[in-house]
């Protein structure tokens, strides 16, 4: 055998042998959450082909009132049949089914969430950080200008791994450590697995959003939930 | 914004949907569309992921420690959700400030590890013992034993770690990185290959 071809041959065993952890232990990317939580339907509403759906259409009017009320983009036909209270640290991504096209990222201060929609349909949320009354995350709607893998703020000599930036004064979404009381310096942090999802995802020119929801409308809308 | 116009079937949620299409909800199985409540259903359990308002702070100051409360919250985006190859280790925390202070035996001369004996410095010095040798004489009751000069503690003079910290042992390669260990098998057997038929012309004409 020639040895060019035994070199090859070895390459490739030895590249298989390196991969072969990696795919024993990769994560599934679909769900983070304990599988009877995602799954959890009710069964006395939906029909059994419903229940294998992950996903919840948004009626036509749903999606108006909620897009005046800051709550999410216009024009939004599904969302993640999430059906839980989220906790900080947690979050859903599922983009199974989903078509390709454009991204926007939907971030809601007061409700402290951010949504990732694609062609319309949410395929990521999470709750988040942001900044405290004395540097605020800034209201808005803005443009990824980088992505940074690893970056580290000179300011604050604090990591900010997945960072993408949105202001020319340094407020990025980024992977930063979550509690219900942690606020950040006017980034907006996120889920370390979920900020690795959405760097992946978004490019530069991706819209972000970033807005705050009119309380009044989501407490009636809270309270008109059947439970 | 919003119209409380209070219309029969929505009056509850403040607004009439007069300007909108009638909703068709996935989970409108066994309502009736005049039925306010089931018509933003989605939209409620939207609202409802959320904890609500933030309250009291705390602002994440300089490097964030991960302190790990194990137990409290099952899904810590601090913990990670793969597994690692190999053992992660976390070196000991080094405090350069922190003085090593040397065991205190007035009873016997003491005797270091090497097996030189240590003379006693008088009460009443003051000063701290550096690691890695010289002493400034402190006030220190009873004295304290030294090391005569030259000699240095057993440890090496680190008072901040116990022993030797391994290594942290490599994770699974990142892509880019196993990308070029096959560029580098493909390049050398192509090299190799190369070779061989170099050497295969120059055998022909020395044949001839």
């Amino acid at each position: 055998m020639k040895r060019g071809t035994l070199g090859v041959g070895f390459g490739l065993s030895l590249f298989l042998l390196l991969l072969s952890p990696a795919l024993i232990f990769a994560d599934d990317a679909r769900k983070t959450r304990e599988p009877e939580l995602i799954d959890q339907h009710r069964s006395d509403v939906l029909s059994p082909d419903q229940q294998n759906d992950a996903r919840a259409r948004i009626s036509a009017a749903e999606a108006v009132v909620a897009a005046q009320a800051g709550l999410m983009p216009p024009n939004v036909k599904t969302l993640l049949d999430v059906r839980e209270s989220l906790k900080h640290g947690e979050f859903v991504w599922d983009d199974q089914g989903v078509p390709g096209g454009k991204v926007r990222i939907w971030v809601d201060l007061r409700r402290q969430t951010i949504s990732v929609f694609r062609s319309g349909h949410e395929i990521g949320t999470a709750l988040i950080a942001y900044g405290t009354d004395e540097k605020e995350t800034p209201i808005g709607t803005f443009k990824v200008l980088s992505k940074h893998r690893h970056y580290r703020s000179r300011a604050y000599n604090a990591e900010m791994p997945y960072s993408l930036f949105i202001t020319a004064d340094g407020i990025a979404l980024h992977s930063s450590p979550l509690r219900a009381r942690h606020a950040t310096h006017g980034c907006v942090g996120l889920p370390d697995q979920f900020a690795r999802r959405l760097f992946q995802l978004a490019g530069v020119g991706t819209t972000v959003d970033i807005s705050r929801s009119d309380p009044a409308f989501a407490k009636r809308i809270a309270k008109s939930a059947i439970r | 914004m919003l119209c409380a116009a209070g219309a029969a079937g929505f009056g509850n949620l403040g607004f009439a949907p007069w300007a909108v299409a009638q909703p068709t909800s996935v989970h409108k199985t066994a309502r009736s569309a005049s039925d306010a409540e089931p018509a933003f259903q989605t939209l409620a359990e939207f609202v409802n992921r959320s904890p609500g308002e933030r309250g009291e702070i705390d602002v994440l100051k300089g490097i964030a420690k991960f302190v790990t409360e194990s137990g409290k919250d099952k899904f810590d985006s601090r913990q990670p959700t793969q597994r690692a190859l190999g053992k992660v280790f976390e070196p000991e925390p080094f405090d350069l400030d922190v003085a090593w202070q040397p065991p205190l035996d007035l009873l016997t001369v003491p005797v270091g590890d090497f097996g030189v004996p240590l003379e006693l410095v008088p009460v009443g010095s003051s000063g701290r013992f550096f690691p890695g040798g010289g002493f400034t004489p402190g006030s220190i009751p009873g004295g304290v034993a030294i090391p005569p000069t030259g000699s240095t503690p057993p440890d090496g003079g680190d008072p901040g770690s116990g022993g030797s910290v391994p290594p942290p042992a490599g994770a699974v390669p990142e892509p880019s990185t196993w990308v070029l260990i096959l560029l580098g098998f493909f390049s050398a057997g192509y090299g190799l290959r190369k070779r061989k038929a170099a050497g295969a012309i120059d055998d022909e004409l020395i044949a001839l």
